[in-house]
C-alpha cells in the first residue's frame, strides 16, 4: 500500500515497467516472433524495431566520411488497437507501457506481469540485469518560464543570485541513489516548446531502477517493482508542491 | 592533463593539436557514456517510437500522391485507402492538410469537408483547384488552424 495518494487526473503521458535481460548466446528474432504471435490478438499493431550504427569520421585533408552498418532487427513494438497499451519484446529486454489515460498501478503491474510470463516462455532469458519503473509526466504550468524556478517544481536547476532568474529552455538529468528501499532514480526534466506564452509544459520523467542479477522466475522480482514505485512516488511528491498536486486530484 | 593520459581522436594522431585530445578515462569517456545513456533512455518509451500525427500524415500523403499521380477521377483519388486513413485521423489532420495545401495545391478538399463538416468554397468556384485552395486557406487563417 503506497503512502501517497492516487491522483485521478495525474499528468502521466506514459507509465512503463522495463526488464532488461541477458538471452542465451545466439538468440535471434525467432524468439521475439514467438512472443509476437502469442500476443497478437490483443496487440495487433506490430512494428519491427531496427537498430543500426553509424560512424562519422573526420580526417585532416579529407572530407568527412560516414560509415553505416546494416540495420538489424532487435525486437518488436506491439500496440493495442487504440495504441493505449504497448509492449516491446527486444533481444535486450521487455517493456510494457501504458499511455494516457493512465488507470492505476495495479493495472499496469498486472498487465506487465502477464505479458512478462509470455516473454519469459518465448525468449528464455538467462538472467535479469536491470528492472525499472518509469513515469513520464507532462505538467502544464500556467505561467511564464520566469516563475518556474523552485516555485512550481522543487527539484529544479538553480541560477546563482545576481543572474537573471529566468529560463527559456532547460534540460536536466539527475541520477539519485536511494538506500531504503534500494534503487536509483534518473530524473529528467525539460521545458517542452509550447504554443502559448502563458503556459509552460514541463516534462518530468522519473525512471526508478535497480541494476543487478535476478532470476527470471524469482517471485521477489515483483516486490522490487513495488519498491521502485515507492521511490518514484517519493520523487514525484517531494518535487511537486502540494498546491500543484491538488490540480491532479 | 598530460599527453600520456590522453587518447588521440582518430585522424589527429600527428599530435599537432593538443585540443583535439580526449581522455581515455575521465571526462571524455564519461561524456560519451552519458550521451549514450541519454539517447538509450530517450528512445525506450513507446511514446517516442510510435508515429506522431505529422509522421503518419506524411507517410499516408506520400503514398496517396504516388498512387494517384496519374489518376483523373476525383472520386478515385478520394476513395483511395490512404486518403480515407487521413480522414480517419480527424481534427489532428486538419492543420497538416492545410499546411500541405499551402505548399502544393492538391485534392484535399473532400477530406477537409469530411473532417470539418463545412465547405467554404463558393459554388461558382467549385472545380477550380486554385480558387478552392485559396478558399480553404482563407478559412484556415480565419478559423484557427493556420492562424
Amino acid at each position: 500500500m503506497s503512502k501517497w495518494p492516487h491522483l485521478p487526473k495525474a499528468p502521466i503521458t506514459e507509465a512503463l515497467i522495463d526488464i532488461r535481460v541477458q538471452l542465451p548466446a545466439g538468440s535471434d528474432m525467432n524468439r521475439m516472433s514467438r512472443f509476437r504471435d502469442d500476443v497478437r490478438a490483443d496487440y495487433p499493431n506490430c512494428r519491427e524495431r531496427r537498430q543500426c550504427c553509424s560512424l562519422l569520421m573526420f580526417t585532416r585533408g579529407e572530407p568527412p566520411r560516414m560509415e553505416t552498418g546494416p540495420a538489424a532487427p532487435d525486437g518488436y513494438l506491439l500496440a493495442s488497437m487504440d495504441n493505449v497499451q504497448v509492449v516491446q519484446a527486444r533481444l535486450d529486454g521487455f517493456t510494457f507501457s501504458r499511455m494516457r489515460p493512465y488507470e492505476n498501478w495495479q493495472h499496469l503491474r498486472d498487465s506487465a506481469r502477464g505479458l512478462w510470463e509470455l516473454y519469459r516462455e518465448a525468449a528464455g532469458p538467462l538472467t535479469i540485469t536491470r528492472v525499472a519503473v518509469r513515469y513520464i509526466n507532462r505538467i502544464e504550468l500556467p505561467l511564464s518560464a520566469t516563475d518556474l524556478l523552485g516555485r512550481w517544481v522543487s527539484t529544479a536547476p538553480r541560477i546563482a543570485p545576481g543572474l537573471p532568474q529566468r529560463l527559456t529552455r532547460f534540460f536536466m538529468k539527475l541520477s539519485i541513489p536511494f538506500e531504503s528501499p534500494p534503487g536509483f532514480v534518473n530524473v529528467t526534466e525539460a521545458i517542452e516548446p509550447g504554443k502559448h506564452a502563458d503556459c509552460v509544459p514541463v516534462i518530468f520523467d522519473i525512471d526508478a531502477f535497480l541494476p543487478g542479477a535476478f532470476r527470471p522466475d524469482d517471485e521477489a522480482l515483483w516486490r522490487r517493482f513495488e519498491d521502485l514505485r515507492e521511490i518514484k512516488n517519493d520523487v514525484f511528491f517531494s518535487s511537486i508542491p502540494p498546491e500543484v498536486v491538488e490540480w491532479f486530484q | 592533463m598530460t599527453a600520456n593520459t590522453l587518447n588521440r581522436i582518430p585522424g589527429f594522431e600527428d599530435g599537432e593539436s593538443e585540443s583535439a585530445c580526449v581522455a581515455e578515462e575521465g571526462f571524455g569517456a564519461g561524456i560519451r557514456e552519458i550521451q549514450r545513456q541519454v539517447v538509450d533512455d530517450y528512445y525506450l518509451p513507446a511514446s517516442r517510437q510510435l508515429e506522431t500525427p505529422w509522421e503518419k500524415f506524411a507517410r499516408l500523403a506520400a503514398e496517396w500522391k504516388q498512387a494517384t499521380k496519374f489518376m483523373s477521377s476525383v472520386t478515385g483519388m478520394s476513395t483511395h485507402w490512404a486518403y480515407q486513413q487521413i480522414i480517419g485521423m480527424g481534427a489532428e489532420a486538419l492543420p497538416l492538410l492545410l499546411q500541405d495545401l499551402e505548399q502544393e495545391p492538391d485534392h484535399w478538399f473532400w477530406a477537409l469537408h469530411a473532417i470539418t463538416g463545412v465547405d467554404p468554397v463558393p459554388s461558382s468556384e467549385a472545380g477550380d483547384v486554385s480558387r478552392m485552395t485559396d478558399a480553404w486557406l482563407r478559412w484556415g487563417r480565419e478559423r484557427g488552424p493556420l492562424g
